[in-house]
């Protein structure tokens, strides 16, 4: 693999499993800097095991991170900032799913809890990320992960895709205000992607697949490869765009 | 110079003799595919011919002449691109027009005219024609059409223009949708206000544009071309309906 993200230092909260482990470990082979702020600690030690054997030694590092904690998120900023002498990357990639239910048994604390990782949690992490990146004076990349869903809602799944579409609306206002300080703010849009947390429920898939034109289950390593894209520097004025990668899905 | 691996694929690119156009044909050749480009416009056709001989491509390209409007040589440029190369696997549906810039009530009909039947009818024979062998071949491949931030966002004085580029923009949509199924991925271009010859020969057109980009700063057509070869790269093979969007921000504004 090249070295076009060599030098390149990078935050990934959710980065222990899923779409954030691919782009963790994408992102490492290409040559950059990772810190994986993940909150589930003995996946958080394999993934990086992994990435060590994959030759990234100390350039990876994982930090135990709830998002909900502001606290949690300003020290995973500083250990990078402090372990790899700068940040130019944050990606808000940890999120929580919700099951199916019925609207009217939602109770509060799902709807609390989905918000508070999915919304608050990614604006914690831009929000510390946004403030080094603004004092170094250079520019950098903002990423979140919303959800094809934040644009073609499922039925039953109402707390989680209220919280991905204020995400992509909140990269959208963030793309016009960070524009004058260089920094690029794209949101990664996954359609049905291969993740345990898709492929764990009984018939999640099966159904899913129904509304998808092409008829298949989008791989974490495609939305990997195209934030490597975005982070290579080869298009440096693309900001407030959405990385879709999902079959067809929010297009039928 | 390219990061994918392209080779083996033919890719045939219209409006390519300038600009964006231009910018995806180079790019494309040095990542290793196969080329064919196709216009009207002879003078930059034969500029761009000698750039690419210049960069040692030559043996891998070939320069057609076809006018979108006329559907017959828009079969003509398939037919010889797959005569030339064997077999074909992408097309970019990239010729349009601008307009001058014009106040409704002063836009005559013929103006209107000519704008839709290059932006959009144009791009109809194309995607038709490519269609027909990509379906034909059985293997899937890639349509792009470049629309533009307008078909998002529309700029005044130039109606005819964005209604076109919203057509189009919608016309990938469909196809995304409709040839899924025949793993044709189907992809839109999205510039924004982008540095070509079309932009900076008008007067005061970049300077009025970058008032509305966040960025400040004008797009480059090697930024779009990249995208382009990362899309035709096999990295995301799942890649359909999505808006490929450089635009300094402008339309997120």
């Amino acid at each position: 693999m090249s070295d076009r993200l060599a030098g390149k230092s990078i935050v990934v909260t959710g980065g222990e499993s899923g779409i954030g482990r691919s782009i963790v470990l994408r992102c490492l082979n290409e040559g950059a800097s990772v810190l994986i702020a993940g909150l589930e600690e003995l996946q958080m030690a394999r993934t990086v095991a992994d990435c060590k054997a994959a030759g990234a030694g100390d350039r990876v590092l994982g930090l135990p991170t709830d998002v909900t904690q502001s606290t949690d998120v300003q020290s995973a900023i500083d250990t990078a900032v402090h372990q790899f002498g700068r940040l130019d990357v944050a990606i808000a990639n940890a999120g929580a799913f919700c099951k199916k239910t019925t609207f009217g048994d939602w109770n509060t604390e799902d709807w609390e809890r989905v918000i508070a990782v999915n919304l608050t949690g990614v604006f914690y992490v831009l929000h510390a990320a946004a403030k080094v990146l603004i004092e170094q004076g250079e520019g950098g990349n903002l990423m979140a992960t919303g959800s094809s869903t934040g644009i073609r809602p499922i039925s039953g799944l109402m707390p989680y895709v209220a919280s991905k579409g204020g995400v992509h609306n909140m990269m959208r206002a963030l793309s016009v205000e960070l524009a004058p300080h260089q920094i690029k703010v794209n949101t990664i849009v996954p359609g049905m992607a291969a993740t345990t947390s898709v492929t764990s429920q009984q018939g999640y898939v099966e159904n899913g697949l129904k509304s998808v034109p092409m008829n298949e289950i989008v791989e974490p390593d495609e939305l990997a490869a195209f934030v490597a894209f975005v982070l290579s520097d080869e298009a440096p004025h693309m900001t407030g765009t959405l990385l879709k990668v999902d079959a067809g899905r929010t297009s039928a | 110079m390219g990061h994918y691996d392209l080779s083996g694929k033919t890719v045939l690119v219209t409006g390519a003799e300038v600009g964006i156009g231009r910018a995806i044909a180079m790019r494309v050749l040095a990542d290793g595919a196969n080329v064919a480009i196709a216009g009207i416009n002879k003078e930059m056709r034969e500029e761009t011919v000698s750039l690419v001989r210049d960069a040692g491509f030559v043996e891998r390209f070939v320069a057609l002449s076809a006018d979108i409007r006329d559907a017959g040589q828009v079969q003509k440029m398939v037919d010889d691109t797959v005569a030339k190369f064997g077999h074909l696997d992408a097309v970019v549906a990239n010729a349009g027009v601008m307009v001058v810039r014009r106040p409704f009530l002063e836009l005559t009909h013929e103006e209107w005219h000519n704008v839709i039947a290059v932006n959009l009818h144009g791009t109809f024979h194309t995607l038709q024609a490519a269609t027909r062998v990509l379906k034909s071949q059985g293997r899937g491949g890639d349509l792009f059409v470049t629309t533009s931030s307008n078909a998002v966002r529309p700029s005044p004085m130039a109606s005819a223009y964005v209604a076109s580029k919203g057509a189009i923009q919608q016309m990938v949509r469909a196809l995304a949708v409709e040839l899924a199924p025949d793993g044709i991925r189907v992809n839109s271009i999205i510039p924004g206000l982008t540095l070509t010859p079309g932009t900076t020969s008008r007067e005061g057109h970049i300077e009025r544009g970058k008032r509305n980009i966040p960025m400040g700063e004008v797009t480059m057509p090697e930024e779009l071309a990249a995208l382009v070869a990362f899309a035709l790269s096999g990295e995301a093979p799942h890649m359909t309906g999505t808006d490929l969007k450089i635009d300094g921000g402008r339309t997120s504004a």
